[in-house]
């Protein structure tokens, strides 16, 4: 059962990537269905607004439509998709900041050994879930970005170093201190009720 | 053994997130199977990136789906509910005004007399006072609207935005726009013949007179405006009586009583007038828009002529069609007519087309014989009503999901009447003042087109607003716990739907629910913006 569904799935997919690149409208509906809550998500945590994310989720999906004769179906559509939105939306967050760098990467010895809090436990109360992803959402976007493309478009520090115009270094101090920020918000979350 | 210190943090979530160079790989595997803190901080970090990964991923299903099609549809159509009410409504009054079988020519004469008279009443004794009235009320308008669209979109980069663009269409007519006003009651405003005004012109006074050359675009108000010399842009005026003898070679737009057009309009003229006449001289290069209580054309007009109001009668050369919505239509002799002509009538006799007169195209005479019966007495009419209420009360519910705020006030207690009628009215009237002067100058245009298109939605909504008002005003005396909003408002749009539609009540019902909904827009939105503002 689990098996069949599980291979029954990409099966269709490939069906449905098929027709797409016939140009079969209702194939990018199929695919709009699919992947629009994974790249909606993405570019909420990107953009940082609700509004925003479904401009860009939109526009994003356009692009896919335009550019479908460039897609490479041995990669994953997914990931591609990921891609796009990843693009689309840094080109709106430079755009909106005017400024051909995203963010001022911070020097990278900056970083003291050892952080002074303990990584957060894997599994949380509701709450404590909740306060966490208000604080993910209050995040600068130097601290933002990296963690939403490591964590949730699951890409490498090289793609994103690629992407920010910065060092592989430069990534993983990003990723430490917004993970060091994170766990500081929740310390004083759960302390003041 | 060597002593080895451990890695720091930092390398660790490195390693724990897979990026640890390969190459230097090994080493940290080897530390890290003897040290057995390295060991467990490293599983606390994979542990806290998988938290993460599921936090964000939470967070995208938190936060809303796109919105579907469905959405998508429904909003669209609901838009065209309400746009299809707001037109058959307007069509409507059109209709009425032009329905002489019912009211008699002679009543729709007077009424278009008094609403002329008493305009220009108000002109030509207060021609002092308009002056810092309308810049007062102007001001103020824009300055709540502003505030308000700002406020609506809560974005800080638009509202910065607009308010420097509402504050550089407040600054530009000091120096993109001539002003001239009248500093007594019967003082003349010339600009005279061999002068070339190298801007636009706003002028005010008893008479206004244009002999010689502007080269911007000119806002005239008076008893009476005359231009006998050249507006190269658009002229916009509310006169008593306006007469054209010279050149304009924009548009005309003008509202007065009584409108003379003997020389060119290098565009379009519309006009509302209880007379208007193109002279043999007159020429009309683009459209002939009127509303009229009579028309006589013996000029020509380049493009389509249209008209609404009383008579019509056609003895000049009209370039295209010719649609005419008065009571009677008269095309006399030396009349061309390059297209169609289409007469909306009452009766078939009151179209007169002379054997002389030339057509291009068709000519086709409609008799509308449906407005001879009692608008009450129309299925239509109700079906259309309920529309409109189904209509008003999901964008009150929308507006009331979107912006609980505006519905904060209470009928007992907390809200004057006069003071919200009063803002209303100034909301109400003073805003398209407001509207056209911003739209006068170059840089105001868009915010005028942002503002109309407010106001547009603020009367449109001041219905809803009322009816919430008064539905919850009903409930709140009776005992038990209070119903749900959306009852209340349902409650008291059908009050105020049928209020508004009550035998000639409903006249004076209509524009008070009016003034009392976009006052307490208004207010709401102030009370508001001051609580959002940061201390």
């Amino acid at each position: 059962m689990v098996a069949s569904s599980g291979s029954a799935e990409p099966e269709a997919l490939s069906e449905v990537l098929v027709r797409a690149e016939r140009g079969e409208s209702e194939a990018f509906g199929e695919l709009y269905r699919r992947f629009s809550r994974r790249v909606f998500g993405l570019c909420f945590h990107l953009l940082g607004s609700r509004e925003d994310a479904e401009d860009a989720t939109s526009e994003v999906f356009l692009r896919v439509r335009e550019s479908f004769g460039r897609y490479d179906p041995s990669f994953a559509f997914g990931a591609w998709a990921t891609s796009i939105a990843t693009n689309h939306c840094l080109d709106r967050l430079r755009r909106r900041s005017r400024e051909s760098r995203l963010f001022e990467p911070e020097p990278e010895e900056a970083v003291a050994p050892g952080g002074g809090l303990s990584p957060l436990a894997e599994l949380l109360a509701d709450e404590q879930r909740a306060t966490l992803a208000r604080a993910l959402a209050a995040l600068p976007e130097r601290y933002r970005i990296p963690l939403a493309l490591r964590y949730h478009a699951e890409m490498s520090y090289g793609e994103i170093a690629n992407r920010l115009g910065v060092t592989r270094g430069q990534v993983g101090v990003a990723l430490f201190r917004g993970k060091e920020r994170l766990r500081r918000a929740l310390t004083s979350g759960s302390e003041t009720p | 053994m060597t002593t080895r210190s451990c890695p720091s943090e930092p390398d660790l979530a490195v390693y724990a997130d897979g990026e640890w160079p390969a190459p230097e790989t090994p080493g940290f595997e080897a530390h890290l199977a003897g040290c057995p803190r390295c060991g467990a901080l490293v599983k606390a970090l994979r542990g806290e990136g998988r938290l993460l990964a599921s936090v964000l991923d939470e967070a995208r299903a938190a936060s809303p789906e796109p919105r579907s099609v469905w959405v998508e549809l429904a909003t669209t159509g609901l838009c065209l509910l309400g746009a299809a009410a707001g037109f058959q409504s307007f069509f409507g009054w059109i209709e009425e005004m032009a329905r002489p079988a019912t009211v008699g020519l002679d009543a729709q004469s007077f009424v278009v007399s008094l609403f002329f008279d008493t305009v220009f009443y108000l002109l030509r004794e207060g021609a002092s006072m308009l002056t810092p009235l309308l810049s007062a009320a102007g001001l103020v308008a824009l300055v709540v609207l502003t505030a308000f669209v700002a406020f609506s979109m809560r974005r800080r980069a638009v509202a910065s935005s607009l308010v420097l663009l509402a504050l550089v269409g407040l600054a530009a007519p000091a120096q993109a726009i001539e002003r001239r006003m009248a500093r007594g009651p019967h003082q003349d405003i010339v600009v005279p013949a061999g002068e070339t005004l190298d801007d636009s012109l706003v002028a005010v006074g008893e008479t206004v007179s244009i002999d010689g050359v502007v080269t911007g675009n000119v806002l005239a108000l008076g008893q009476r405006v005359v231009v006998r010399g050249t507006v190269r842009g658009d002229l916009v005026t509310c006169a008593g009586r306006v007469d054209l003898a010279g050149t304009v070679e924009g548009n005309v737009i003008s509202f007065s009583k009584t409108l003379v057009v003997r020389g060119p309009v290098g565009l379009s003229l519309h006009g509302a007038a209880e007379h208007l006449s193109l002279d043999r001289e007159g020429r009309v290069k683009g459209d002939l828009v009127g509303f009229v209580g009579g028309m006589d054309l013996e000029g020509s007009v380049g493009r389509d002529l249209v008209a609404f109001g009383g008579f019509a009668n056609l003895k000049g050369d009209v370039g295209r069609n010719v649609a005419s919505w008065t009571d009677r239509l008269r095309v006399d002799g030396p009349a061309k007519v390059g297209g169609d002509l289409t007469a909306h009538v009452h009766r078939k006799e009151n179209v007169t087309i002379d054997a002389k007169a030339s057509l291009g195209g068709k000519s086709e005479t409609r008799v509308k014989t449906r407005s001879r019966q009692s608008r009450y007495a129309r299925p239509g009419f109700y079906v259309w009503r309920v529309i409109w209420l189904a209509a008003a009360f999901l964008t009150g519910l929308l507006l009331y999901w979107l912006f609980p705020a505006l519905f904060a006030a209470r009928l007992v207690g907390g809200l004057s009447i006069p003071r919200t009628l009063g803002v209303g009215f100034i909301a109400l009237v003073a805003t398209p003042v407001a509207i056209v002067i911003v739209a006068l100058t170059m840089v105001g245009l868009p915010l005028a087109l942002v503002a109309l298109a407010v106001w547009a939605t603020g009367v449109y909504l001041s219905s809803a607003l009322v009816g919430a008002l008064l539905g919850r005003a009903l409930f709140a005396g009776r005992e038990g716990p209070a119903p749900s909003f959306a009852i209340a408002l349902l409650v008291g749009l059908v009050i105020v739907t049928v209020a508004v539609h009550l035998p000639y009540l409903g006249w004076l019902l209509h524009p008070l629910v009016t003034m009392l909904g976009l006052g307490i827009a208004v207010i709401q939105a102030g009370r508001s913006w001051k609580a959002a503002r940061p201390a």
